[in-house]
């Protein structure tokens, strides 16, 4: 009598649950593509460290074109005599100037864009200039001219252009 | 909790493993909790779907706790509709699934099994199912049906007691 509920409980072992239907394990299936990693909520710990990560890495990233892109310009930009100022300036001793005259000149304004590892496109706004200054002294009739190019590069966000 | 062992990944294969080891017991547990063969199919997806969410490593659920989610949606279900009156025979109204496989040799067993367990307390009948195709421990039972374990081993016994009567002719 004691061996009886061993007995039944093997009976029933013996017996195994119908299958699963083919459409609920195709719905199965497919439920579980949907849910990749990817596509899963993350805990918020995790999802905290994933956007410091996130942020860090994507600044990391974002760097390398943003690098590339100044060493292009500094390629293409004319570069300015050897310390012109320092020269005049030397040879000129006792100038009093009498005017000095500054200026920007926008030489030329370009935009630029990079695709980050990821594909995210990245858009750098691109303006060169060139500083002029210029000092007078008549009383010497000295004129002494620097003239200096400048870059500025912009990183614009792409949903904000 | 049984299933969902430490090594599967979640990866195509690990699921496909999980989903024929696990994947039976669960719509036959479905089966039993539905009014239809339509509700105990959503009851499985949604409860494996909500478990799987639940892990954070994406490795296959425990399946205790896809045993609960089902129980719990189950009866949610039930409230939404206003039939938690007729839960107790929500099992009958669409008896032409088999529950149990139908072999040849294991047919009539199978049919008189469905029977018996049909003819069960609902509650007995919860706890033989996840101890016997659920693999569920009663620690793990008692978690899933929200009782303590004392209750779901003695549950079990009476449950046994009444199925070797209800099924003489099968065990013996």
């Amino acid at each position: 009598m004691d061996e009886e509920p061993e007995r039944i409980e093997e009976g029933l072992r013996q017996i195994r649950p119908a299958a699963m239907p083919q459409d609920l394990m195709k719905r199965l299936r497919a439920a579980k593509l949907e849910m990749q990693p990817a596509s899963r909520p993350a805990p918020l710990r995790n999802l905290r460290r994933a956007n410091w990560f996130a942020g860090w890495r994507g600044l990391a990233v974002a760097a390398g074109p943003a690098v590339a892109m100044v060493l292009l310009l500094a390629w293409l930009v004319p570069r300015a005599p050897q310390s012109p100022a320092k020269i005049k300036i030397s040879a000129a001793r006792g100038i009093k100037a009498n005017a000095v005259r500054v200026g920007h000149s926008l030489m030329a304004s370009f935009d630029a864009v990079a695709q980050l590892p990821g594909g995210e496109p990245v858009r750098f706004h691109c303006r060169q200039w060139q500083d002029d200054v210029v000092i007078h002294d008549d009383a010497q009739g000295v004129v002494i001219s620097q003239s200096t190019p400048r870059v500025e590069v912009v990183p614009v966000r792409f949903e904000t252009y | 909790m049984n299933g969902g062992s430490q090594d599967e990944t979640g990866g195509a294969s690990g699921w496909d493993q999980w989903l024929a080891q696990f994947a039976p017991q669960l719509l036959l547990f479905a089966r039993q909790q539905a009014r239809s063969e339509a509700d105990a199919h959503d009851l499985v997806q949604d409860a494996v779907v909500e478990s799987w969410r639940r892990q954070p490593d994406g490795s296959p659920p425990p399946a205790g706790l896809v045993f609960a989610v089902i129980r719990r949606r189950a009866i949610d279900l039930a409230r939404r509709d206003d039939r938690r009156l007729n839960r107790e025979t929500a099992a009958h109204e669409d008896g032409s699934q088999a529950w149990f496989e139908p072999e040849v040799e294991n047919r009539e067993r199978s049919r008189l099994l469905q029977q018996a367990l049909n003819g069960l307390p609902e509650v007995q009948r919860d706890v033989v199912t996840l101890k016997v195709w659920g693999g569920l421990t009663f620690a793990e039972i008692a978690t899933v049906l929200e009782i303590p374990a004392n209750t779901a081993a003695s549950r079990y016994r009476y449950a046994l007691e009444e199925l070797r009567k209800l099924t003489k002719e099968v065990f013996v």
